[in-house]
Formats: structure tokens, C-alpha cells, sequence
């Protein structure tokens, strides 16, 4: 298992490495200088006003990180001339879950022009449709002083960057492209398991299935699909939307590690970690009306971050305990970390910025997906292995009970046999002798002792018929070789069926009691069937010794019957094979119309020779 | 005559004491002892050396078999009569290959004491009425050239009586049927099995059975 969880992560890494590594044209990042208006009373008018730029201080790489703030920030920064005359361009401001921001374009000490965008604004007032905040800058606008104002609860973070709308576009289709590969995969990952669900009826695989899709959902959100897609005109549903999904996101995974990680049986207490965290969020996802929604946002990363730590915990315990299907998500993180760097090196500009580069979080996920899937199946093997092996020790036991059976049947038979025999039979044979004794010394014509002697030994034949049929002493009492030649000879003595007999008589010492009767029984099916069905003229029975097994064989040049049609005789063919199987051995029919039928056995022998 | 000692052997005592019974109206035959086991038969013999010897097939702890080849082994002076309730041939020629000097079926045991016991004093083999099929012929038996040359050496009369005795005919039989005296069908028994090279009870009924269609 863990050679096909390698292949498939050396295959991610040759997409990753032939993924589309076109650069882009690098966007324009003006110089930008902010201002923090913590309580919100600023207006456009009051900042915009000549005397106000005092107030706003330079923005190192004019990138804006405020964290979790509820202030109001402005950002400041003159358009800078485009590289090509007349071209429009794109301004981007930020990740799409900027809740408002608005743009102030002020030429020669006047708002000249506004925009809105951000999270609360729909797509429909939107200055610029775009799921990211961004707005449109003209070619007329270069050099004009453009105010952003942000507000937002949660996370605010912002870096104002100007494409040439071609090649911001351009990007835009190749970054949806991308996503839609990627939501596709996601998307897929989440059926396929919630299929395998009602497959395998295990639960993990529908927990695995929520997570997944809560994980795409809080993505989806953070990268404005959502918003986009489904409630365009809704902008109010969007940060408790969120919030909701951020908190979801942490507790479906906890949720599906400690049922992937068996953790109720193999950490008890990580388990009870794990029930807690899933109840706080619960608690959070209630509770998230009452306070706001960036208290709401707070709980959940916290608790996601608590969430982190067990999840690396629980696994790394578990891959030391040995348990395989852990394997595959400890190497799915083993995917994450390397990604990471990549994307921090990125972020830094330390390395190229490509869509692969860009992306390679979510390929890492894409990864994490396929290697957790192989998971499940390691878990879904484990499973069926035990299913087998308790299918297996099923079947043993059942047969042995069979065997059990059949013996004690086989033994209840002579023993009520022997009684009839030894008992019944011998009572009988001190009763008939006595009557021909009287019969003998009776005269006149009349004699009663000689009918009376005619009918006791009828009934005594009948007994010792019986007996017979209901064990066959001769097995035990002249041994095998010698009981089938005679059983043969008896059955054979009125048809007019040539019979041949080839039994090596060194059968006797290699076949235990049992081997011998079940033989014998078999044999005798056997023969009953030549006399009875085959319309034979001719039946040969061997009886031989082979390397490693004693072979028995009857033949006959008969009617035959068809393969898998089941003749008259078939219950005994059934039968006889269920006897052989008794005594571990095999029972072989072979049979075509008009050419006869054969039937072997082969008794395992231990030294035959 | 002098008394012939005779031991019983059956786990039956039901059919043991019909059997000393009817053996005690026989008036030159003088029972010695009984058994109700195999194990108990062969102390028996061993003890008393009796004459005769009646042993069931079928019994508990050693069976008739064995009493009987254990018997010829240590005791070849007892001859012994296998008695079964079996009438199935193969148990008649394994009491030959044991050893047997005789095969009583049960049904008519009392009745055949008598007849038993002069075929016996005849030297010959007794067989109940009825049950002398001769053993039906197994081509795993495959002749020596050296015991068909000495097949071949025999007389024309010496086959004939061979023949016969393949049949698990007594000397009397034989001598009825070949219209010769008894004495005669001795001397060509005595003459073959010197002949044959055969030696010890029931060698010569065996290799005629055996041999049945060479002869």
C-alpha cells in the first residue's frame, strides 16, 4: 500500500512541475500610505481634504496587514501612469472577504469619482463585477489620488495592486480554470465517498464526504465563489455565511479523524478531546447570533488551531501504534508541509509568482484528497480481511460441525446397527437354531418346527439386511480392498455388465476407519449408479496408490449425462462429493452424453509409498 | 475314536450356551472351555490346546480373526472353525487367508456341528452349505512363470482335483464327484501341494482360489 501512496504523490509532483508555469505580467504596486480611523467618524469630504494628508503615513510594500480589526482604515496612493498609453486597468484591492471598501477618486482637490465593492455589496452594485474587491481605473485617471476606505469585521488585509485589465483578465480565466479543477476534484472526492457510503455502509465515509464538502464550501466562501455563485444579491448572508462555514470546517474533520483513527477504541482520551472541540463549535455556531461575527470568526480559528494540534498529535500516536490507514494521512501531511513553503517562499517574492506556485496549497489538498482516499480503501481492505477471516473461521466451523455431524450420524448407524446385529440377531440365531434342531428330530408330515424355522430365519435375514445396510461391517471387519471387490462382485452378480476390479490391496493400511467407509459409501453411490443409470455393458474400479494420495476411480461405458445437468442420480453425486470432502478429500465427476461417466477420488495420503 | 476337546469362543452367552448344548449331544466331543472375547479365546487355546477350536467373528477386544491367526501361528495343532452371522463370501475367504480350518455360518450352527466336525477329522475344510462361491477373479493377481511351470508340471487328474478344491470342494466331495475313493483325492492333495511347494492350513485351498483360472 504505501509503494501505490508513493507512486501517486511522485505523479502530483510531475503535474505539478508540467502545470501551466506561465508568468504574468506583474502588476503595479503603487506607493500607498494609510490611515487608521478607529472610531469611523472620518468622512470622504474630511479625508480627502488637502490638510488631511499629514495624517496618513507610508505603507512598507503598500501592503496593508491590520489583523483583526474593527477600525476603519484609508488607504492613499497616486494612480501611477499606465505602461502603455490609453490602457485600462484593473485595481485590486484584496481577498474577496473584505466585508466594504470604497474608492475615492480625487483629481485636482475634488472627488472626481466613487466606487464600492467587498463582501457586503452585491454583485450587482458592484463598481467592477468581480469576486475579488477590485475596481476599474481608466486611462484618464493616471495621476489622480485614489482613498480606499475598508472596513470590515474579521481579518483585514490588503495590498492594492493595478493590472492592465488584459492580463488581469487573462489570469482571472486561467485562476478559474484552475479552481474549477480543483472544485471538480473536491467535489468528486465528495460524492465518490458519499456513494461509498451507502457501499460499504461505514460511516467514516459519509463523515469523510461532510468534510470534504464543508472544507470546499469554506474555500469556495473565502474565494468569493460562494458569494458569487449563490447569493449574489444576498450580501447580508455573507459573514455570517463565514463564520458559519469556518466553524463547520473545524468540527467535520474532528469529526472524521477520530472515526478514521478509531480513536473511541485506540485513544480514548484524544476522543474526548476531540467531542470537545465539536461541542465547542457547536456552542460557537449557536452562539455566533448574539456576539459579533468577528467574535464568532475569533472562536473558530482558535478552535481550529486547537483542532490542528490534536489532529498531528492523534495521527503521529497512531502511526506508531502501527495502525495503516494513519500512513496515508500522516504522508497527505507530509504533502501539506513541502506546499507551505512553497507558498510562504511565494508570498515573499523569494520565488516566482505562477499559477502553480500560486496554487500550490490547493494542489497539496488535491493531493491530501487522493492519499486519504487511499486511506479509506487501506481501512476498507482491513475491514474485508477481518470480514474474511471471520468468513473463513464461519466456513471451518461450519464444516467442521458437518464432519461432526456426519461422524456422529455415522456412529449412531452402527452403533444401532451393531445392536440389531448382536442383539436382535443373536437372540434371533439361538431361536432359529433351536426350531431347525426341533425340525429336524420332527416326524410326520406336518411340521410346524420347519415352517415356524423358515420364518424366524426370514426374519433374521431381514435384521441382518438391515444391519447391513445401515453399516457396512465387512469395511472393518476385511478391510477395504477386500469389502469393495465383494461389494463390487454382489452388485454386478445378475446385470450382465462386465465388471474389472484392479484394487491394490496395500489401500487397507494407508486409509484410517473413517477414510475406509466414507470410501467404501462413496464407491458403493458409485456402482449403484452403473447398475442403476448407465445402461452400461462394461464397468471398470480401481482402487490405486499414487505419490502423495490413494486414487479411486469407477467408469463405466454408459449414457452418460450432460456437465452441470443433474441426472437422476445427482443427490448421490452430491453426496459423495460431500463425503470425500468429510475426509479432506476430492470427488471428481466427469460425464458426457454417450460417453460414459467417470467419477475419482483422491484421498490425501501422508507417505504414500 | 478318542474325544475330540473342543473351546467356544462368542461374546453372546445366549448363543454360547446353544452352541455347548448341541456340542454335548454330540457324544465323542468334549467341550474344555469357553470364552466371551477374543482375548480370553487365545488365553484359552493357549492354556488347554483343545482340538477344535469355535470362534464368532465377530467379537470384542481381538475378533475372530485374529484368535485364528494367532492360533496357527502359536497353536497349529487347534484347528479353528470361524463362526459369523455374515454370509457374505469375502468374510469366508478372509478366514481362509487367516487360517481357518472351517466357516460355520450362525443360521444353521447347531444342526452343522456334527458334519463340521467329521470334516474336520477328514483333514478337510468345513463349509457351511451354500456359501462356497469361489472368489470372483482379480486381475491384480498376476502368476509367476515359476508357478506356472509348476502348475504345469501337475498330472491331467491332479489339475482336475485342484480345480475343484479352487471350488472349496471337501476330499469327499472330489471323490464323489470324480467317482474315486476318497483316500485317492488325499494322496493327489498331498501330491500337488509337494509339487506346488506349498506347506501349512489352507495353502493349497488359497493358491487354488487364487490361481483359480490358470489351473
Amino acid at each position: 500500500m504505501p509503494v501505490r501512496a508513493l507512486l501517486i504523490v511522485c505523479m502530483l509532483a510531475v503535474i505539478g512541475v508540467s502545470a501551466p508555469s506561465r508568468a504574468y505580467v506583474e502588476p503595479v504596486i503603487p506607493t500607498v500610505s494609510v490611515f487608521e480611523d478607529a472610531d469611523g467618524r472620518f468622512s470622504a469630504a474630511d479625508v480627502t481634504a488637502p490638510g488631511f494628508a499629514g495624517k496618513f503615513v507610508p505603507l512598507k510594500d503598500g501592503r496593508l496587514n491590520a489583523g483583526l480589526s474593527s477600525s476603519v482604515w484609508w488607504l492613499r496612493f497616486t494612480v501611477p501612469r499606465p505602461a502603455r498609453a490609453g490602457e485600462r486597468r484593473v485595481l485590486e484591492v484584496g481577498l474577496p472577504i473584505l466585508d466594504r471598501v470604497d474608492l475615492f477618486l480625487v483629481r485636482d482637490g475634488k472627488i472626481a469619482g466613487t466606487g464600492k465593492s467587498g463582501e457586503s455589496v452585491g454583485y450587482a452594485e458592484r463598481s467592477y463585477s468581480d469576486r475579488r474587491v477590485s475596481f476599474l481605473i481608466p486611462p484618464a485617471d493616471a495621476g489622480a489620488t485614489v482613498y480606499l476606505r475598508i472596513s470590515s469585521q474579521g481579518f483585514v488585509s490588503a495590498q492594492p495592486k493595478l493590472w492592465p485589465e488584459g492580463a488581469y483578465l487573462e489570469r482571472r480565466a486561467d485562476q478559474a480554470a484552475l479552481d474549477g479543477l480543483y472544485y471538480g476534484a473536491l467535489g468528486f472526492v465528495v460524492i465518490f465517498n458519499f456513494f461509498l457510503f451507502f457501499g460499504f455502509r461505514d460511516p467514516v465515509f459519509l463523515l469523510y464526504s461532510a468534510m470534504m464538502f464543508s472544507l470546499m464550501l469554506f474555500e469556495a466562501k473565502l474565494h468569493g465563489y460562494l458569494d458569487q455563485l449563490l447569493f449574489p444579491a444576498l450580501p447580508a448572508l455573507a459573514n455570517p455565511a463565514t463564520s458559519t462555514l469556518g466553524l463547520l470546517a473545524v468540527a467535520m474533520p474532528c469529526l472524521f479523524v477520530r472515526a478514521f483513527l478509531q480513536l473511541r477504541q485506540r485513544q480514548p482520551f484524544f476522543d474526548k478531546l476531540y467531542l470537545g472541540v465539536v461541542a465547542a463549535t457547536l456552542l460557537c455556531l449557536i452562539g455566533q447570533t448574539l456576539v459579533s461575527f468577528g467574535t464568532a470568526f475569533i472562536a473558530a480559528m482558535v478552535l481550529g488551531l486547537i483542532a490542528i494540534i490534536l489532529w498531528v498529535v492523534s495521527m503521529l500516536r497512531a502511526v506508531f501504534q502501527g495502525y495503516t490507514p494513519a500512513m496515508y494521512l500522516f504522508l497527505g501531511q507530509l504533502l501539506i508541509a513541502p506546499a507551505t513553503i512553497v507558498f510562504i517562499l511565494r508570498s515573499m517574492g523569494r520565488m516566482e509568482s505562477t499559477l502553480f506556485t500560486e496554487n500550490i496549497l490547493e494542489f497539496a489538498l488535491m493531493g491530501e484528497a487522493i492519499l486519504i482516499s487511499l486511506g479509506l480503501s487501506a481501512r476498507v481492505a482491513l475491514l474485508r480481511r477481518d470480514k474474511r477471516a471471520a468468513e473463513t473461521a464461519l466456513a471451518s466451523e461450519r464444516a467442521r460441525i458437518a464432519s461432526k455431524l456426519a461422524y456422529v450420524q455415522e456412529e449412531e448407524k452402527r452403533r444401532i446397527s451393531a445392536d440389531l446385529h448382536d442383539s436382535v440377531g443373536q437372540s434371533l440365531l439361538v431361536v432359529v437354531n433351536g426350531l431347525k434342531q426341533l425340525a429336524a428330530r420332527a416326524v410326520g408330515p406336518k411340521n410346524t418346527a420347519a415352517d415356524l424355522a423358515k420364518n424366524a430365519q426370514g426374519v433374521l435375514d431381514d435384521v441382518r439386511n438391515i444391519s447391513n445396510e445401515l453399516h457396512p461391517h465387512q469395511v472393518s471387519r476385511v478391510g477395504l480392498s477386500s469389502a469393495l471387490r465383494d461389494l463390487a462382485a454382489r452388485l454386478f452378480a445378475n446385470e450382465d455388465i462386465a465388471l474389472s476390479t484392479d484394487i491394490d490391496p496395500g489401500i487397507d493400511r494407508l486409509l484410517d476407519k473413517d477414510a475406509q467407509l466414507q470410501v467404501y459409501r462413496a464407491m458403493q453411490a458409485a456402482l449403484a449408479n452403473c447398475v442403476r443409470h448407465a445402461q452400461a455393458s462394461e464397468v471398470k474400479m480401481s482402487g490405486r496408490i499414487a505419490k502423495s494420495s490413494v486414487a479411486f476411480q469407477v467408469s463405466d461405458n454408459g449414457v452418460g449425462f450432460a456437465n452441470g445437468e443433474r441426472p437422476a442420480s445427482g443427490l448421490g453425486q452430491q453426496t459423495m462429493s460431500e463425503r470425500m470432502s468429510l475426509i479432506g478429500a476430492d470427488c471428481e465427476i466427469e460425464s458426457e452424453p454417450g460417453r460414459g461417466t467417470t467419477v475419482r477420488l483422491r484421498i490425501p495420503v501422508e507417505a504414500a509409498r | 475314536m478318542s474325544e475330540t476337546t473342543v473351546i467356544l469362543a462368542d461374546d453372546h452367552p445366549l448363543f454360547r450356551g446353544g452352541l455347548k448344548a448341541a456340542l454335548d449331544e454330540i457324544a465323542q466331543c468334549r467341550v474344555v472351555g469357553e470364552a466371551k472375547d477374543g482375548a480370553e479365546a487365545i488365553s484359552l487355546i493357549a492354556a488347554r490346546l483343545p482340538q477344535v477350536a469355535f470362534v464368532d467373528l465377530a467379537m470384542p477386544d481381538k475378533d475372530g480373526y485374529d484368535v485364528v491367526e494367532w492360533a496357527c501361528r502359536n497353536a497349529p495343532d487347534t484347528a479353528c472353525i470361524i463362526m459369523t452371522m455374515y454370509k457374505e463370501p469375502i468374510y469366508l475367504h478372509r478366514a481362509i487367508d487367516a487360517g481357518a480350518q472351517g466357516f460355520l455360518v450362525k443360521d444353521d450352527a447347531y444342526g452343522a456341528l456334527r458334519r463340521c466336525l467329521d470334516t474336520l477329522a477328514d483333514g478337510d475344510f468345513y463349509i457351511s452349505p451354500g456359501l462356497g462361491t469361489p472368489m470372483p477373479p482379480d486381475p491384480m493377481v498376476r502368476i509367476s512363470n515359476q508357478e506356472m511351470s509348476e502348475i504345469e508340471a501337475l498330472t491331467q487328474a491332479q489339475r482336475t482335483v485342484l480345480r475343484h478344491i479352487a471350488e472349496y470342494k471337501t476330499s469327499k466331495e472330489i471323490a464323489a464327484l470324480l467317482q474315486i475313493s476318497p483316500k485317492t483325492v488325499e494322496n493327489h492333495r498331498m501330491n500337488i501341494a509337494r509339487t506346488l511347494g506349498l506347506r501349512g492350513p489352507n495353502r493349497l485351498i488359497q493358491f487354488a482360489a487364487r490361481y483359480a483360472r490358470y489351473i
